[in-house]
This record gives C-alpha cells, structure tokens and sequence, in this order.
C-alpha cells in the first residue's frame, strides 16, 4: 500500500535533554525520521528540547520548536501548526508517554490529530505491567512470576510466596530507575519503598529473581498489512540482572541452538502481531541456560537504544523503516538503500558480528557507586564490527577506554583471591576482573559459576590470554603475528606482549557491511577492519574514481560526560560543508548512537576505534587530500600528534598551535607576550607543598592534576581541609603526579565561541554563565548574549579574542573562557569546536561549523557574508540550562564544582532574558512553584548572599527554612526564617526530617564540606533527588530560578520560536491603545501582518511600566464569517472569551481605519464566544459609543461552569474565600461570579476576589462582582477579573451584574440599567432573549512598538 | 591444527585448517548458507546434498553439535567456515562440530575467508576441492573448471 495520502503536516516528538537511559540513540533515531517524512514530500513540525542535536538543525524539519517538552507546550504548538497526525514511536519514552497523554486527554481528537503506526491500547498494553502479563498470557508467551503492587506489604507478602531473590522494577520510569535486586526482606522494604516513591503512578513490579538466566533481545518490525521481520537478535555476555545498557553485548546471538534461537525469534514475532505495532519493537527475554525454559522481560513498543544498535549492526535503518511503515508503506515496498536491489521485507543477514561496549562516567565520578544492577549507568557505547569476538571485543576496549589490552594496570596488583571476590558483583570493570581471573587460571568452570556468565564468553576471554602468555618473551613469527592481529592486537600490544620489536607489519584490509553477506553488491557500503586479503574498501575507491580529492571527518567517540552529541553535529555539519565544497569525505567514528555513523551521512563510513593504529589503516588504504580533527572533540584531537608526525595534512588549526593551548608552559609564555592574564599558579607534588601553596596564593584555589584536560578530577578548595583531602584523592591514584594548583578568581564567567581565518575573526555571539565562576562551563547556565557586560568590557573580549586566535594561528574554531573581576583574566583556550556550538548557531543563525570548514580550507570570513568581528545582536535571548542524571548515579554528590557532572542540556530562547530563562528552566522539570518551602544552607562564602536569596523567595510566597549560620545571616536582613538543625545536631528534628516531611520543594545547599557519601551535606542532596526535590548547589541558580518564577511568564504565554523562522529584528507592532469605560486595550491590526506570538506580545506590552500599558492586548483579524475576528488576550497571556468593552473599540477601529463602509451602522464581530452583534453610534466621520448584543446569559453551572448542583446557582449560600457567601454565578462567553454588598468602597476586592478567582469550585478560574444596588436601576459596580486583577470596567462583567440583579429581584427586566463602575458607565438592558450593552469607545493614541 | 586447502573452478585457492574427516579430497559445488544461527540445519539441509556448503556467518560450532537438529547425518560433501568453535557451550551439545564432521566422515575445511568466496560465487557457478594439498594445482583447477561450466549450462 503506498503513503496515506492524508497524512500532509507529521509532528515529531523528540526525546528531549540526553540523560542516562535516554540518549544519543534518539537523535540518530529522530533525524533518520525527519529525513525520511521529508524525502515523502510531508511538511514536518519537530518539537524537542535539545540544541545540542543535529535533529534540531533547521534542515531536519520545516517547523522546529526547541521548547519545553510538556504537555501545555505540545497543546499550543499543535493549535499553531495543526499538524494532521503525530509520529509518537522516535522520541524515546519522552516522546511516547507525551503523545499518550495528548492523546488519553482527548486533545488530538478534538483536533483531528492522528497517531501514527502507534495507538494508545498498544502503548497501554506494553508498559503498564498487569496489562503487558495479560496479553503475554494471552498468547500463551511465558512471563516471570510477578505482581503489580503500590505498598509496601504487599510486595512483601507476595515476596514471600514467590522466594526470593526478587526484582523490583518501578512502572514508568526511564531506564529502570528506582529498581533493583531485593535478597531479604529488608532489602525490598527499602528498594521498594524508593521505586514507589519514583514511579509517577506509585507502582512497581515485584518479580521471580532470574539472576544468571541469558539476556536475548531481539529488534522486530511489523507494517499495517501484519508482514513482520526480525532485524537482528543480540546477546548480552552478563546474564540477567545487569541492565542491557550497562552490558557488554553481541549481535548476533551467539550461544543459543539454532531450537533456542527460533523459540525466541518466534516469540519476539507473535508480540509485535499481538500488539498490533506498526514499526519496531523492542523485546527482551530471560532463556534459562539449559534453553528449557525462557520469559518475557520486557517490550518496548518503540525505537529504542537497542534499535540504534540493531540498525548500525546490521546495515537496517529501523528508525526509516519504522517512519515510512507509518505512513502506511509496507514492509516489501521500502527499498534497501544499501544494495538497491532488496526491500526492507528481507531480514538482514550478517557475515560479521557486533559488539557493544558500554562508556560509564565513572572516572569523572570517584565516589559514584560502580556496581552494575538493573539501572543503567552508562552514558554512552561503542561499537566494534569483526568477523570474531575477539577482534570485535578488543576493537570495543580501545574504542571506549583506550585500553590495548584487557589487562587493565588497576588489577595487575591484586592478589587471586581480590580477583575473586571482585567478580561479583560486577562493577564496569568486569570485562577486565574476568580477564585478569582467566589469566591466573580461575577455571573457566569457577568463573562461570560465579558470574553466571556463559562459558562460550569466557574460553574466549581465556583465549586471549593463553595467546598472550604464549607469545610473551617470543619473536613472533609471521604466523602467530598474523594470528596475533586476527585476534584484534595492535602492533604496538603485540610488541609489548611478546617483549620483541616486530619483524611483520601489515595494514588492515576492509570488508563492507551490506545486509546481505555479499549476495548483492553493495551501493552505498561501510566497513569494517580485517587482517583478510581483499580490500573491499580500496576496490569501491577504485571503481568509484570520482576525481575528488578525498577528506577524513574524525568523529568523537562514545556519548561521556563532558564530550556530548554536540560534537556529533559538528562533525556531521563539517562532512556536509566538505562535500559541498567538493570534497568526496569519510568518517570514522564508532558510536552506535549517532548520526555521523549513519552511512548515508558521509561518501564513506568507517565503524573504527579512533586509535593510532586503527586511524593509519584507514589513511593507507584511503590515501587522504587531509584530516580534520577539529570537530570531534577531545578524541579526534588526540590524534594530531599522531598524525601530524605521519605527515597527514591536518585542515585548520595545526598541530603544533593545539600543543601550545594545552601546554602549560608554552600557552603561559604566549599570554605573556600577548599581554593577557591568567589566574596565578603553581605546581606542586606533595601535600605539604601544596598547602604552602594555599597559603601563599590565597583560598580559594584550584586544584587539578596534570594529566587531565577537560575538568576532570577538579575541585575547587577553600581550606587546609580541602587541601588534604583531595590530594590524598589523586595521590592514591597517581602518587607521580604534579597537580596544578591555581588561585581561584571570583567573578562572572564569559564564554566565547569564535572563527578565525587567520586573518579575521567572527565572533557570533558572547556568553555569561548565570553561575560566577567555579561551576563547570557545561553545568552553568549560560545566557546569549552576555547579560551583564560593560560596553569596555565587551570591546576587551573582542580584542583578547582576535588576539588569542590569531597568536594561536586559528584556522577554524576556537573556544576562550574568561573571568571578569578586578580584571580580564582568560581561563581556558581550546582551538576547536566546543559544546556552545550548536547552541550558539541555531539562535544566531550562523552556520558556525560550515564558514569554519570553509576557513581551513582557505575561504575568507570577509567574503562569507557573516562579516568579521562581533556578529550583530540577534533579537532573542537564549540560554543553555544543563541536565543531570543524577537519579541514576547513586552516592554521587550533587555539589557542582569544577568538574563537569551533567549529561545534557535544554534551551530556552524568548525575547527577554526573563522569558528565555523561564522556558530554560521549565524544560529543565523545574516545577516553578510561586509558593511552598526553601531550605536554605550556605557555605560562609555564600552567607552575604542568603539574605538576598531568602528575601526573594519570601517575597514569592515561601516559607524559608535555614541552617544556623545561614538563618543568622538571613534573619539579619529580616526575612523571617526558620532555624533547623543540621543532621548531626539533632537525631529527631533536622534538616533530613523536614525535607523528608514533604513541606519542601527547593533545597539551596552550597556546602563542598566532604565530596564524601557519607557527609551530612551530600547526605541531604541526595535524599533531595531521590525524593524529586529541586537541589540547588549556586545561590546563583537560585536567585535566577527565583527571578524567572517572579516574572509573569507562565508556560501559556511564553512565545513559540520557531527555530526556522527567527525574526531577524525586533518584532515592530503599529498599535492603537484604545479604552471604553477605563478598560483600556492595546489594538493590534493583524489584517496584513500574521502574529504567531499573541499571549507573548499581550504579556509584554500589557504592562505599565515596561511596555504600552493596557488590561489586555486586542487582535483584528480577518474572519470569514464576520467584518473582522477579534482575540483578545489578558496581561497574563491567557486568552479572553470576547472582551465587552473591547468589542466596541474595534467596531469603532474597524469603522473608522474603512475597514466597512462609512455607512454602515450595524457591525458583526467574531469572537472567541461567537460571532456578535453591534449598533454603531457614530458623528462626524467617529463612532463615540455602541450598543453590542451580548447574547442570552449561561446559567446551567455545569456550562459556566462552576462545581455546583442544580439549573441555576443564584444568591446561593456556599463558603468561598474563607467565609460564607451569597453568590450567584452567570457566564455571559466567560464564567462571572457576583457578590451583592452595601458598602462597596470598604471591599477587599484584591484579597476576596483572587481567592475566589482559584478555588476550586470554578474549574475555569472566574471573574469576581461587588455590586451594589444604588436603586433598581442605578448600579455601583467593582471588578475582579481572572488573569487581570481589579480592572477599571468590566463589560461582560457589568451585564452579568445586571444579570445577577434582575435574577435576584433587585432590578426589573426590559429597563436600562446604569451600571457605575471606577472607569465610568455602562448601559445595559436584560430582556428575555439577549443582554445589550452600551458605552463608549475611545481612542488614546496610536504608535509603534517594537519587542 | 593440519592444512587443508579450498582450491576453486575460478582458479582461486584458500588455505585453511582441515574441519572434520580425515579424507583425501572432496569434489562439489560451492553453495552458500546465510543463516545465523542454524549450522546444525546447514548440514542436514537437502538442498546442499553431494554440495561443498559455505556457511556465510563467521563463527560456526559455538554450540557444539546438536544431532536433532541436523535432523540425522550430514547431507553434504564438505562443509566451509571461516572458524570452526573449539570451545562450544551449550548443555544439549553431544560433540563438538569438528567431532561430529568427524563422526559422520565429513570434510571440511575452517579458517578461510568465507565472505571472499561468497563475493566470487555471486551470479556464477563455482565448483570446489576441499584437499589436503595444492599438488597438481593446474589440473585441480581445470577439473573443477570443467565440473562449472558443465552445471552452469544445465542450469
């Protein structure tokens, strides 16, 4: 069946922030969607909070929003696209669990938005537990003995019955979080207590522990005509019990039977039949060792990640596929782009096999737990393809660690029977304790038993070993070389191994990745290293011929904290400048998660470790014009000496340039002779000398080893204490080390990202990092443009800027820190692409990445039409808020310092930096709350800024609790505070106990005291994350948090940027302010101009000192039903039924701009309430005053609506705003509630009317009405309108006034009724049929704005 | 490990470890298997019978040999692998692969490059020699010669 043709606009849901459990994949996984729907000819509208993504590039889509992933967000952006159907299956679990509340609410369907290759059954069925066993059940596939509980005694009860061990895994949470492994009883009470807490339904599974069965997954794909295929099969080498994620894994399996595989293969198929998917699913299986018995894991009716590994593996573009099969293609008519001869119906047949290696963060996080469970922990994988384990394995180990061998120089000391102890439970160093085991001659039988690890693994592991000590000591013949590089040594190991220089060298030769092991050839190929004869790869360059002089893209490696998905999109953007330029490029980059290795993004993919040895094979078979290493982050540049040493051309920046950015002598004699500063320091080997250090340069100070780059293992030190601890730290590990210790500069932190050509730079945009300095650039906020800069200061920044890059001979990117204090110190120069590309590029719109590319390759700046210098200011703020993952990495502290902790980020962009921060923020989950608690403890150092940081959030409404020394220094500025003990002080009453106690919602803790788990501060942060309390560790943070929540954004009336249609200027509105009665209106004509960001501008201008000034902004539109449709939106963004008084100001507009004719008395507008009706008074050319027929009242509560029971409420007696009132409630379009009273003067209208405005009885919020009755026809009236506030007049609330008074006998019908409100009087008339009303309409003055 | 050699109709000839029977040579077409998983069915497989088989998937024998599901002996001639498993798991193997070729007196020959004669068997006809030595190459080769054109105009 070919496309549906009704499918015209698709939104795509992105996955959001990278976070541990939900990664890289989704990028590769969305982009290849994208790509796909654009190439069917659909318009697509991308939402996804990520900058840092190539999927949020403006080519991916036509629309991008990069906006708060959230339900109010995707509503608003869905009623101003109307996409025709979303596709819900590429976004991750993010992506799903949004689609499936748009859709659970009703929303889609009320606006005829589809689903696509999904529904919410299918959804339902596969993640809600019961459900998922009932269909298992059903179709008779074998699930582990489980229940569904919600307390805790009845996961205990049910424990009991079933044995334990037992496995807890929390409903709807990612990556697992919250689960784990319970062998007592008083193990699952605490397991299962935390999973209930972070299950957002309050559910978990408690489970048959099936420890040591072997983990299976299989990738399948079904279309809408029910033809299904497997796409790969994988297995994990740990058994069940480790999560997949931390898990090393190969595709395809490689110990089940072929009954076995079948069996399984079998299940996966008749899953997706019976869930009815429409493209890919996910399923996971425990088979008991001896293949008798197995069960369904889990199923994820979705991409996933191991869908990015299954499509990389085998060549099959799952997340294509599963894009064009919803949009109704089937299976057989989706060609294969690989050998253009094939369809997407033929199950991918591999000649080779796939390992994965997962990339944990645990170098960067010493006191992070290591052991491996059932939650994931990495952050990133490589992947290696090899025709045997063991070359794939080691390829694996050098692509993520850098390792040679498995011998891992951290267990060489251990004693046999550490090793023992040390295979479990297994950490991420099991590959090597198992090793280091084998290689003592622990029997592959004891090692198996221990580890429940198939034995088949572990002979191979041996394997390696035995060559190893067969070797040792030896010239190696050519055999055994051969057979030394077959098994994936490097020359260089092999060297080391044998302990004899090489007599034999040979280059690698490549084999192609093709689907269909060599039946067809291969068309679009990538490769693979081999130690075979035939090199396919040179064959295809030869055959290809296509004159272009070839260029090598080193890509980055594994996902890691501090080395991101933003250097993905760089390297993609350089390969796409390269070729537009001309050049024929290859890749090689070995992360299975990306879009650089998807192989139509380059001419040729290599799927390589970025290693010396591994990166000279591919240059002697493609014999490179040049390489670039600048994009690739710190792993491609790692490589320049390398390179540089083999005479390779390296296009930009040189060798010897990066060499003296990093070199601490060579870059301090430079700034020296450019006449730059740069924090003073020393370097030191002891603690003794480093505390002289402390003293001499003055707390606080810096500390770092020298063999890090990048932050990592940094910390900032304001003692003796701290000095003393962190030296015990390093020198544990590295007892040579020389540790650079720096004095510490306090002040604002600005972040540069510039493009030299060697004669001129472009500077696209300055960055001040909300945090002063301290905090990792990656973990602060950073704001474009630089909020805070003096126009001297900005001047200095430019000119340092072209200064460092031209002494540092850029040819490309170039990346400078500052710190702004007494003085202009630089921090940090790197000469290549950093994280704030991307960032800095979608918000400016300046393609960073290609007019780079193009300057290595000789391009002038001044000819590139960007110009040269600081690029003009773009009319929008953005900022960078960082994403942590701290939920998964238990016992590490929370504390950001130096040393870079987050594993993502999200964007905020808006026209003020208000606005920018509050939808940074937003989509960062921050919960925005304008009341609840704040815990307050300070470091001294932070203790002058409490007073400030309190007194905001008790200004916002909170209730602030302090430590001692901070509730001092807080009560001294005399914001009243609470005094709470610290944990050590006070066993019954402390901080734990309150924040345990619910009344918190923030947690502003700035205490370093002890990086230690057990430290009562770090203690307190992490029951704050695992009990989803916003922790804070700047008061910086806090203050901008606090900022943002005082602003009057809300998520309703932020403006959408479209990333694609940025306004290249301040928006510029011509505007009428108008007013009837004193309710005063800006009047915007939108008969020429289309307005995207109404509830935004109303925000804006609305306010009266820093914008026009008006109770709401009006919009004239066209109408196809009416003279004109007006909206009208409040000052708080929210949008009005219709606007009584409004209405006649533009009857008057639209009379007198000629929108109707001169003679035309009787006007008809369309409103959010209806299309209405007025009578015109005009004289002189000018309409004075209308009549507008306002339609029958609403009475029935339920359309008011208001939470009450019978036809009518009228002088009813309910308790409201804490006292008992008579109310009678009339909706005239907009819900009015009135209130009778005889002294109207001497009412609390603000204090009355906002608590009845939000309770809870009027779902819809209300408008509040103090009457009182002067005479029958004679009102005084005041208003308290919903969103506004007391206003000078009411319109729609004087008739229902009037209304209320008739109801209640005061007033007689078919009389006009004076109504006197502050801003002057209205007429209004009650007959049986409609409500008229009649008053004036002004004009103030006219003018022009610009936002 | 003792030597076998793959000597092939188009002239090519790969050396490789001997896999299974101890026999002088055997003669057959070269058809190829791209199965994953099923070695076991490859050997029993009645297409291949009287045929040198290929298997496509590099590592082969992992779990050992499973005689049920070879569904009885081997059917084929010789059997072609780029590694043959020495250290299968599986708790329902009976031998290893190698034992098993050996039990049934099939030939075979490991530790060849698979893909690379996969990549010359497409669209032709190509007849093998699994043989113990490359004596009388010539000869072997233009019989082989001879055997493939005189199936590829059958065909």
């Amino acid at each position: 069946m070919p496309k549906n043709p009704s499918i015209k606009k698709v939104m795509v849901i992105g996955s959001g922030p990278i976070v541990i459990g939900q990664a890289a994949e989704f990028d590769y996984a969305g982009t290849q969607a994208c790509r796909a729907l654009k190439a069917q000819g659909l318009e697509v509208v991308l939402v996804n909070s990520n900058p840092a993504t190539i999927m949020t590039d403006n080519v991916m889509a036509d629309q991008i929003y990069i906006e708060p992933l959230t339900v109010t967000t995707l509503e608003r952006i869905i009623e101003l696209e109307k996409p025709d159907s979303i596709l819900p299956s590429l976004g991750g679990q993010t992506g799903l669990t949004l689609s499936m509340q748009l859709s659970k609410s009703g929303f889609l369907d009320k606006h005829g938005v589809k689903l696509l290759g999904m529904r919410v059954d299918t959804i339902e069925k596969a993640e809600d537990r019961q459900l998922f066993k009932d269909l298992m059940q059903e179709i008779r596939q074998p699930c582990i003995p489980s229940k569904v509980v919600t307390d805790l005694d009845d996961a205990v009860s049910f424990a009991a019955k079933i044995g334990y061990p037992v496995v807890v895994r929390p409903a709807y949470t990612l990556g697992g979080a919250g689960g784990g492994i319970a062998d007592s009883e008083a193990d699952l009470r605490e397991i299962a207590a935390g999973g209930l807490e972070l299950s957002p339904i309050g559910q978990v599974l408690i489970e048959k522990g099936i420890y040591g069965w072997k983990e299976i997954e299989f990738e399948v794909i079904r279309d809408s005509a029910g033809n299904a295929i497997s796409v790969c099969s994988m297995e994990n080498l740990d058994p069940v019990g480790i999560h997949t994620g931390d898990s090393i894994v190969i595709a395809p399996t490689v110990t089940l039977s072929s009954e076995e595989f079948n069996m399984l293969r079998t299940a996966a198929l008749d899953i997706i039949h019976a869930l009815k998917i429409e493209g890919g699913c996910n399923c996971q299986f425990a088979l008991r060792p001896d293949g008798k018995e197995y069960a369904v894991i889990e199923v994820n009716p979705r991409v996933s990640r191991s869908s990015a590994l299954a499509s990389k593996a085998t060549g099959y573009p799952i997340a294509k596929v599963a894009a064009l099969i919803a949009l109704g293609y089937h299976l057989n008519e989706i060609p294969n782009a690989l050998t253009k001869k094939t369809f997407a119906d033929r199950e991918p047949l591999l000649d080779y096999v796939v390992i994965k290696m997962p990339k944990w963060p645990f170098d960067k996080f010493v006191y992070a737990k290591r052991a491996l469970g059932t939650q994931m922990k990495a952050t990133g994988e490589v992947m290696a393809i090899a025709p045997s384990f063991e070359m794939g394995l080691l390829k694996a180990i050098r692509g993520a660690e850098g390792l040679e061998t498995l011998s891992n120089p951290k267990f060489a000391e251990f004693t046999d029977k550490q090793i023992r102890d040390n295979l479990m439970p297994a950490t991420d160093y099991r590959i090597y304790i198992l090793y280091e085991a084998l290689k003592r001659g622990i029997s592959v039988e004891e090692v198996s038993r221990i580890t429940q690890i198939d034995a088949w693994f572990l002979h191979r592991i041996k394997g390696l070993a035995d060559f190893e000590s067969s070797i040792a000591g030896k010239e190696l013949s050519k055999d055994e070389y051969l057979t030394g590089k077959k098994l994936g040594y490097t020359d260089r190991a092999l060297e080391k191994l044998s302990g004899n220089p090489l007599k034999f060298r040979r280059n690698a030769v490549y084999k192609t990745v093709d689907t269909c092991a060599a039946e067809f050839k291969a068309v679009t190929p990538y490769f693979y290293s081999t130690y075979d004869d035939e090199n396919e790869a040179a064959e295809f360059i030869k055959e290809r011929a296509s004159g272009k002089k070839r260029v090598i893209v080193f890509g980055s490696g594994p996902i890691r904290i501090g080395q991101g998905i933003e250097f993905d999109y760089a390297s993609v953007h350089c390969v796409w400048a390269l070729k537009e330029a001309g050049y024929e490029v290859i890749i090689v980059n070995n992360n299975p998660e990306t879009v650089s290795t998807d192989f139509d993004t380059a001419d040729r993919l290599y799927f390589e470790p970025l290693t010396a040895e591994d990166v000279d094979n591919i240059i002697a078979t493609e014999k490179p014009y040049a390489a670039v290493v600048a994009f690739g982050g710190q792993t491609a540049i790692k490589l320049t000496k390398h390179l540089d040493a083999k005479g390779i051309r390296i296009l930009g920046t040189g060798a010897d340039s990066i060499d003296c950015a990093e070199d601490r002598e060579r870059f301090d004699a430079l700034l020296e002779e450019i006449g730059i500063e740069r924090p003073k320091g020393v370097t030191v080997k002891t603690p003794m000398e480093a505390l002289a250090a402390g003293k001499q340069l003055g707390y606080p100070v810096l500390l770092r080893p020298s063999y890090v780059l990048g932050g990592q293992n940094m910390i900032i030190a304001f003692s003796d204490d701290d000095i003393t601890e962190y030296m015990e730290i390093i020198l544990k590990e590295h007892p040579d080390n020389t540790i650079l210790i720096d004095k510490y500069v306090l002040g604002k932190e600005i972040e540069v990202d510039a493009i030299c050509d060697g004669e001129d730079i472009l500077i696209p945009g300055i960055m001040e990092h909300i945090e002063r300095a301290g905090i990792h650039s990656g973990d602060s906020i950073a704001v474009y443009p630089a909020q805070t800069l003096t126009d001297a200061e900005r001047e200095k920044i430019v000119e340092y800027t072209e200064k460092l890059a031209k002494s540092l001979n850029t040819k490309g990117l170039i990346n400078i820190q500052y710190i702004i204090s007494d003085r202009i110190y630089v921090i940090e120069v790197n000469p290549r692409s950093s994280r704030t590309i991307p960032y800095i590029s979608k918000v400016t719109s300046v393609p960073m990445i290609k007019l780079a590319t193009d300057c290595m390759l000789g391009k002038k700046l001044r000819k590139s039409g960007y110009g040269t210098g600081l690029y003009p200011l773009v009319p929008y703020t953005a900022v960078k808020v960082p994403i942590f993952s701290f939920e998964k990495l238990t016992d590490l502290d929370t504390h950001l310092g130096p040393e870079m902790k987050s594993t993502g980020e999200v964007l905020g962009i808006g026209k003020t930096t208000e606005e920018a921060l509050f939808k940074g923020l937003a989509a960062a989950g921050y919960k925005m709350c304008a009341d609840g608690g704040i815990l307050i403890s300070v470091r001294d150092s932070d203790k002058h800024d409490a007073g400030g940081l309190a007194k905001k959030y008790h200004e916002l409404g909170y209730t602030v609790y302090a430590t001692q020394g901070t509730a001092q220094s807080i009560s001294k500025s005399g914001v009243p505070c609470t005094t709470v003990d610290k944990i050590f002080a006070n066993a019954s009453q402390n901080t734990m106990t309150l924040l345990n106690s619910g009344s918190i919602n923030l947690l502003v803790s700035t205490s370093t005291r002890g990086r230690i788990p057990t430290q009562d501060d770090v203690k307190l942060r992490r029951r704050a994350v695992s009990l989803g309390i916003p922790c804070l560790t700047s008061v910086d943070t806090a203050n901008a948090l606090a900022d943002s929540i005082k602003s009057r954004y809300s998520q309703y009336n932020t403006e959408l940027v479209n990333i694609n249609k940025l306004r290249t200027e301040r928006q510029k509105l011509q505007f009428v302010k108008m007013q009837g009665t004193g309710n005063d209106f800006i009047v915007i004509d939108c008969f020429n101009t289309e307005i995207r960001n109404m509830e935004s501008i109303a925000v804006s201008l609305a306010h009266r000192n820093f914008g026009v000034g008006g109770d709401s902004a009006v919009f004239v539109l066209p109408s196809d039903k009416a003279d004109a449709h007006m909206r009208i939106f409040n000052a708080d963004g929210s949008e009005g039924m219709m606007g009584g008084n409004a209405i006649r100001c533009v009857a008057k507009y639209l009379f007198e701009t000629g929108k109707i004719a001169k003679n035309r008395r009787e006007v008809l507008i369309e409103t959010k309430s209806g299309v209405k009706k007025l009578q015109l008074f005009a004289r002189g050319g000018e309409v004075n005053s209308a009549s507008v027929d306002m339609g029958a009242p609403i009475l029935s509560p339920k359309k008011i609506p208001v939470k009450a029971d019978g036809s009518e409420v009228v002088g009813r007696e309910v308790k409201l705003a804490g006292e008992k009132r008579s109310i009678t409630c009339v909706s005239m379009g907009n819900p009015h509630c009135v209130l009778f009273c005889d002294n109207l003067a001497a009412q609390d209208v603000a204090h009355i009317g906002k608590s009845i405005e939000n309770d809870p009885m009027f779902p819809q919020r209300v408008n509040v009405e103090f009457v009182q009755v002067l005479s029958p026809v004679h009102l005084r009236m005041r208003v308290w309108e919903r969103g506004s506030g007391e206003t000078m007049a009411c319109g729609t609330g004087a008739c229902a006034g009037v209304v209320a008074a008739v109801l209640n006998g005061f007033s007689p019908k078919n009389t006009d009724i004076s109504v006197r409100l502050p801003g002057g009087e209205l007429i209004v008339h009650v007959s049986d049929e409609t409500v008229t009303m009649t008053g004036e309409a002004c004009e103030v003055f006219k003018g022009e704005v610009k936002l | 490990m003792e030597k076998a050699y793959l000597i092939m109709s188009d002239g090519s000839v790969y050396e490789g470890a001997r896999l299974g029977a101890k026999s002088s040579s055997v003669i057959g077409e070269i058809v190829f298997e791209p199965s994953m998983a099923g070695y076991m069915q490859t050997l029993g497989n009645a297409a291949h019978a009287g045929k040198l088989a290929v298997q496509t998937f590099p590592i082969i024998g992992t779990y050992g040999a499973i005689n049920l599901e070879a569904g009885g002996a081997p059917v084929l001639s010789g059997y072609i692998v780029r590694e043959a498993c020495a250290n299968p798991s599986n708790v329902r193997m009976q031998s290893t692969l190698c034992e098993y070729l050996s039990a049934h007196g099939t030939a075979g020959i490991s530790g060849v490059d698979t893909r690379s004669i996969r990549r010359k068997g497409r669209g032709a006809v190509l007849y093998g020699m699994i043989a113990p030595d490359k004596s009388n190459l010539d000869a072997k080769v233009k019989l082989l010669r001879e055997a493939a054109k005189a199936a590829s105009k059958k065909k």
